[in-house]
């Protein structure tokens, strides 16, 4: 089967003579996967994410999302929550989210109203009116409405109280399907350690490690936070 | 997707630009009140007996900038939020969810024209109507129709010496315009640092280059040994060469934009 997300010797710099943000990255992701990408500050986590999301161009090597080429055809198999906000605050909730099943074919609104009024979020209110923590889980519900393909999340949780933490990852076990696969980049490891099938550590651009979850705890018998700290140990 | 683009770009501007075009006519109206007063014998003596004169002049003269000024701040309003529309869409955070979906970033140039024109033809018809109001309340509707007679003769009169490629230049002449602004954004969201400056830097940049071209150009195609006035329409429009010219450059503004946004969008 087509890996979802393919780099092939992928390498991005930002500026000449720098050292590279991604250094010749060789990575295949499978579907139907919750995958936790991880590093520290500055390893290229973002850079990758949008590099699959086609807001960064490639330099030397590729990046296919279910076997081809960053583009409109891939912009309908992903479903991108960046880490910050990105919707047009003069609408309302449910604007936005006219908005989103008007380019999204595999937006399923009623799935997004359900959500919705367990978070008890008025569809009526404007987004500038809320709070910073609501207007991310009001992102996440869009995304996590859809029924895409891949998943592509920066920092799902990092802005939000402990106990929206909680609702925010089990909307997302609950909301991907069997076939999808959640590439989900966070610092907050123990926190998402539970959902996760398998990690990727990046580091320096470079893939440090990538290997199942369970296979993590088996080996090194210690946790995937235990292991992060102990890698990136500074 | 088109359709569906251009419906949320007029969206997002629409509710601010009517609010200013009813104030704008609001001021026209009272302005022309005004000078219908001051115009009117009757009501100038009954007014100088109600209101002081020192009152009356501050009043007019206050109406008067008012006025002027909202007209021109309506077209200046008009220009920056066409141009604020396209920076926050898409080059700023809300790029994030316009360069993501399923669309083409030509798709989105194109609908960032379609309705920056259309904001651009909606002011100029309110202000159109604004004149259109003030002559009938002054009653100097003979007036402004005499002067739209003279505009229409003077109108004939190049396009019968130019042909109708006079209307054509001035037009393709906005849309370049406007594409000459969206190509200078794009460029500017290149640099890593201070994009606004580069943006404006790339506009102006292009203004000197262009200037110095066209004037060059004209000069050199235009004089003719008769020594007519060909190079003076080559320099101020109106000419094929100008046509050509203006539609050329636009395009290569459309597609280079569209392109760096494709291919070299570099969002914060």
């Amino acid at each position: 089967m087509t890996p979802i997300l393919e780099c092939r010797d992928l390498s991005k710099c930002y500026e000449k003579g720098q050292r590279p943000a991604l250094n010749h990255v060789n990575l295949k992701l499978q579907r139907g996967r919750i995958i936790g990408l991880l590093g520290p500050n500055g390893s290229g986590k973002t850079t990758l994410i949008k590099l699959a999301n086609g807001l960064l161009s490639t330099e030397t090597g590729e990046l296919l999302i279910d076997g081809k080429p960053v583009g409109i055809e891939t912009r309908r198999l992903v479903s991108y929550l960046p880490e910050r906000t990105y919707l047009n605050m003069g609408l309302t909730v449910m604007e936005t989210i006219r908005f989103f099943k008007d380019f999204y074919e595999d937006f399923d609104e009623p799935r997004a109203y359900e959500m919705l009024k367990s978070l008890h979020i008025d569809p009526g209110a404007k987004l500038k009116t809320l709070s910073k923590g609501t207007k991310e889980k009001v992102q996440l519900i869009l995304v996590m409405s859809r029924n895409a393909q891949l998943y592509i999340l920066d920092e799902p949780i990092g802005g939000v109280d402990p106990a929206a933490r909680d609702y925010i990852l089990n909307t997302i076990i609950t909301n991907y399907n069997e076939n999808a696969t959640v590439l989900l980049s966070t610092h907050l490891i123990a926190d998402v350690e539970s959902i996760l099938d398998e990690v990727v550590f990046l580091r320096y651009g470079e893939v440090a490690l990538y290997a199942p979850v369970d296979a993590i705890r088996e080996e090194n018998g210690k946790s995937v936070d235990a292991l992060f700290r102990e890698v990136f140990k500074c | 997707m088109l359709r569906k683009l251009v419906k949320y770009d007029l969206k997002a501007n629409y509710l601010c630009l009517l609010v200013c075009y009813a104030v704008y006519i609001v001021l026209t109206i009272a302005f022309s009140l005004n000078i219908k007063g001051i115009i009117r014998e009757e009501t100038a003596q009954t007014a100088s007996q109600i209101v002081p004169e020192a009152v009356r002049i501050f009043m007019t003269v206050s109406l008067t900038i008012l006025w002027g000024g909202s007209m021109i701040g309506l077209l200046i309003l008009t220009f920056v939020l066409i141009i604020h529309r396209f920076y926050t869409n898409l080059v700023s955070d809300q790029g994030y969810l316009s360069l993501t979906l399923p669309v083409s970033t030509r798709q989105h140039m194109l609908s960032k024209l379609i309705s920056g024109l259309l904001f651009q033809f909606l002011t100029l018809v309110v202000i159109v109507a604004s004149f259109i109001i003030m002559g009938g309340i002054i009653d100097i509707l003979p007036i402004v129709s005499r002067f739209g007679e003279l505009l229409m003769y003077i109108w004939e009169e190049v396009t019968d010496y130019y042909g109708l490629i006079y209307g054509l230049d001035m037009l393709v002449g906005i849309v370049r315009g406007l594409l000459m602004i969206y190509f200078s954004i794009c460029v500017g969201q290149l640099f890593n640092k201070h994009k606004i400056w580069g943006a404006i830097g790339t506009y102006l940049g292009l203004l000197i280059v262009l200037e110095l071209f066209v004037g060059i150009a004209a000069l050199i195609l235009g004089i003719t040994p008769s020594g007519d006035l060909v190079w003076l329409a080559s320099l101020m429009g109106g000419s094929w060469w100008s046509l050509i010219s203006k539609a050329a450059q636009a395009a290569v503004y459309f597609f280079l934009g569209a392109w760096i946004l494709e291919k070299k969008a570099n969002l914060e």
